[in-house]
């Protein structure tokens, strides 16, 4: 077995092995942040079971348009997207595919269907170079855009340029390749041997020439000497190469990125002869089955999972978020699957200047996406500082649904984003405001000894606090209490309303800003303002109130990120009425 | 005056009708708000962080400013924050300076001269009382309803400037546009309970309770509200954001529906004009006389 066939054969057995554990994780039982609920083998079976010969034959059609439309054609680029992005993609894929199905599976597609095909013919020599063009044209596009793009720019990660640059790898080495043949006169040899055993020298040099003139090759001056190139000669050797080589050779003129490539390759690249055009043959043939191997495990899965997500994916991505249905859990464990992390989602997304604010990566859709991809199938070893980590930034989601309505890939964000949230909140890492509220005295008392003072940066910087003007007025009148929504609701416990509106501007006063902290009314004002409207001093008590809790994230997240937290989050906490 | 139609990142999965039917009402009656692409206002980044809320609201009027339009919204909240915002970025410098330059790369611009509003002054002010009257074909006989305010539009009253904090009079007006008899009830501008919701439920719970306890004893048949989060936290729509989990024993936790019905504006006033039918709990039983 040649060393070809051996890397061929495992990286075969790579990429099928990978592939077949990647889809049983779609229906492995995981319990993780994304899949809740039933184990997605349950929800494959529940919807197989729901399937019926009516249901699916009326279901067909739209399928098929779905299968055609947005899977071939990829038309809901076009309809959701800007025609630089269908451009880029479909150039992409279609010119990929082109090259996979008639080059790459030449053996098996092409000689078997297409009588007659030979690599060197036209149309193939000009379709392969025509689908590599396509190919680089989609690179480039996506390159320009990942570089120059601010938005995107912000969320492209390393694998998003390997990726690139090996799919760019593939198309350079193939070019390379084939310019390299046409300009080798060590091909022209073999080639001649094989196909033109009766070797007369004169015939072999004016077949030479022939070549020389049309098909750009560079003969060394001994096997053709300069003096030998004339109108006679180049005409017997037309005649040779016709009857010869014409049956299996186009004129290289339609290899139109090859033929100038070559043209190149032979000024500058003379010397290195043969072994330049088998170091180019290798480089080929490994990236391409580098990418082979790697498909399962990166980003270039989604050839396999989108497609999927997008025959699971609903009518109505809205409709199947507020009322999930048994084939929910299926739909998500793919979706997860189905990023291509484009960062389309992250460039429309509605809390974008939150995060561009506060900073946590989490809070952006395409990246919260992939910590949820790295927290699934991790049911029971589910660290707190990664929930923690989820949390702070998925909790910033308003649930807009932009991101769902953009997604290139269909995936259903807005079930993945509310099912999430509700699954961190059920592990014990609930939004950051009921976490807090949680906090006793003695966290807040550790967390002014141990942690350095905040740092006054301005998303902190507590104006209304650090000024005594602010409550040097009040007069403990009481008139915030009495006002207060909360203060006036019957049966709730003594806890909820522990510290009164007046009694906390008090303790403010007297730069027990810390003890505030710890007050549980803090965290159930409602900031309904009308403290502060009815306040007789003009005391800005429900402003106040706000500076406090920023006063309270500010160190917490401080904290967090000096690592003072962990002890604390590893104790169990009450999570008072959090769901 | 054209105006950008800032929906609020809640309506177009919690509350699409209530986008869908404001901008029906508006249409009709000649106001005409432009679509476009908006980030969130930052008010529920507020409690977290006062930049990263006040930033959002700069951007979001920097974009509208940027395409030539004001800002119409039809949640309070929204209106309420980026009012806060508007007043926040003209009293302090610092604030001023750092959403200036967080801004400067998107190569967008704070106008501190840009006009927000809320549908409810849209629609009793610059459309005109009297015009809506003109509007409203199919007056809704004598529905006592309550208007339900909402505290962010309200109050901080010289932040927002809505209508007078203690006495506001605009939704009742408008009420009567339509054939509604308003009635006047004790928690009128009071608390939904909404910023407590998935924080401390119960005391969420217990201040929707209050308000529903309050309108029903004032003899009001039907609840109106012009804010998304009222809307979300008091109307049957709220029971969406409880889902059911498949296969985990099935019904989201019970939720008890609301004791009477609660509407948005733009869907009464909609029926009032006549643009659909009105809810059916709405309807008087037949027999009943017509108060108006």
């Amino acid at each position: 077995m040649s060393l070809f066939a051996v890397i061929l054969w495992i990286c075969l057995a790579v990429c099928l092995g990978g592939t077949v554990w990647r889809m049983a994780r779609w229906l492995l039982p995981d319990r993780s942040l994304a899949v809740p609920g039933l184990p997605p083998s349950g929800a494959l079976a529940a919807l197989l079971r729901s399937l019926s010969w009516p249901k699916a034959l009326s279901a067909a059609p739209r399928m098929a348009f779905t299968f055609l439309f947005d899977i071939l054609f990829q038309g809901h680029l076009l309809q959701r997207g800007s025609l630089w992005r269908w451009v880029m993609h479909f150039s992409l894929f279609a010119g990929f595919s082109g090259l996979f199905f008639f080059h790459a599976l030449e053996n098996f597609i092409s000689r078997p269907f297409f009588p007659g095909y030979e690599p060197t013919l036209d149309p193939w020599q000009f379709l392969r170079n025509l689908f590599g063009a396509m190919v680089a044209l989609g690179l480039g596009i996506a390159l320009c855009r990942r570089l120059f793009v601010r938005d995107l720019r912000r969320t492209s990660r390393f694998e998003d340029f390997f990726t690139l640059a090996l799919i760019g790898l593939i198309i350079a080495s193939g070019f390379g390749l084939e310019g390299a043949k046409m300009a080798s006169p060590a091909a022209f040899e073999r080639m001649a041997a094989d196909y033109y055993p009766t070797p007369d020298a004169a015939d072999l040099t004016a077949l030479r020439a022939y070549w020389a003139t049309e098909g750009g090759m560079v003969f060394p001056v001994e096997s053709l000497p300069r003096e030998a190139v004339t109108p006679e000669i180049l005409e017997k050797g037309r005649e040779i190469s016709e009857m010869s080589c014409a049956p299996c050779h186009s004129p290289p003129g339609s290899a139109f990125v090859s033929a100038p490539l070559s043209r190149v390759l032979s000024r500058v690249l003379a010397p290195a002869g043969a072994g330049l055009t088998d170091g180019l043959w290798w480089l080929h043939v490994l990236s391409c089955l580098f990418a082979l191997a790697w498909l399962p495990f990166g980003k270039l899965f989604h050839i396999l999972s989108t497609p999927v997500g997008i025959l699971l994916r609903g009518l109505d991505p809205g409709e199947a978020a507020a009322r999930p249905g048994m084939a929910a859990p299926l739909a998500r464990a793919v979706g997860l699957d189905a990023c291509t992390h484009c960062g389309i989602c992250s460039r429309h997304c509605s809390v974008l200047p939150s995060f561009l604010a506060l900073g946590t990566p989490e809070i952006l859709p395409s990246e919260k996406l992939l910590s949820m991809r790295r927290l699934a199938g991790k049911s029971g070893k589910l660290t707190p500082a990664a929930l923690a980590a989820f949390s702070e930034g998925g909790f910033v989601c308003t649930e807009c649904m932009r991101c769902t309505v953009v997604c290139p890939s269909r995936i259903n964000l807005q079930d993945l984003w509310l099912v999430s949230k509700r699954e961190a909140a059920r592990l014990g890492h609930p939004e950051l405001a009921v976490r807090l509220r949680s906090y006793g005295p003695g966290v807040w008392e550790t967390l002014a000894r141990r942690a350095r003072p905040v740092a006054r940066t301005l998303a902190a910087s507590p104006s209304l606090l650090d000024n005594p003007e602010t409550f040097a007025c009040c007069v403990q009148c009481s008139v915030c209490t009495g006002v207060c929504p909360i203060f006036r609701l019957p049966d709730i416990p003594a806890a909820e309303v522990d510290v009164s509106p007046h009694q906390l501007m008090n303790l403010v006063r007297m730069g027990l800003a810390d003890h505030a902290l710890s007050a549980n009314f803090l965290w159930n004002c409602t900031t309904c303002y009308k403290c502060q409207e009815h306040c007789p001093q003009g005391i800005r008590v429900a402003d106040v109130l706000y500076e406090l809790r920023n006063l309270a994230h500010s160190k917490v997240e401080a904290a967090a990120r000096a690592g003072l937290l962990d002890d604390m989050a590893a104790r169990p906490q009450a999570t008072g009425d959090a769901p | 005056m054209s105006y950008a139609w800032f929906p609020g990142c809640r309506i177009p999965f919690h509350l699409p009708g209530y986008g869908r039917q404001s901008l029906a009402v508006l249409s009709t009656l000649g106001v005409h708000p432009v679509e476009m692409e908006f980030n969130c206002c930052g008010y529920p980044v507020r409690h977290q962080s006062l930049f990263a809320s006040v930033l959002s609201a700069a951007r979001a009027m920097a974009v509208a400013a940027r395409a030539g339009h004001d800002i119409l919204t039809p949640c309070k909240c929204c209106f309420g924050h980026l009012r806060f915002a508007q007043a926040a970025l003209s009293e302090r410098p610092d604030l001023r300076t750092a959403v200036t330059d967080a801004l400067r790369p998107e190569g967008l611009r704070h106008d501190p001269d840009l006009t927000v509003t809320h549908l409810l002054p849209v629609l009793a002010r610059e459309v005109g009382l009297a015009a809506v009257t003109k509007a409203v074909i199919r007056p809704l006989p004598g529905v006592r309803a309550a208007a339900h305010y909402g505290c962010h539009a309200l109050r901080p009253s010289p932040v927002t400037r809505f209508d007078d904090p203690l006495s506001p009079t605009i939704f009742e007006d408008l009420l009567r546009t339509m054939g509604c008899v308003p009635v006047s009830w004790t928690l009128r501008l009071e608390c939904c309970g909404q910023p407590l919701a998935g924080k401390n439920d119960r005391l969420a719970m217990a201040l929707a309770r209050s308000k529903y306890a309050s309108a029903m004893e004032a003899g009001a048949q039907v609840l109106v509200t012009a804010c998304t989060y009222c809307q979300m936290q008091l109307g049957a729509q709220a029971l969406s954001c409880d889902l059911p989990m498949p296969g985990m024993g099935g019904a989201a936790r019970p939720r008890p529906q609301p004791p009477m019905p609660v509407t948005a504006v733009s869907g009464l006033l909609g029926a009032a004009m006549g643009l659909w039918p009105l809810e059916d709990r709405l309807v008087p039983p037949p027999g009943t006389a017509s108060v108006s």
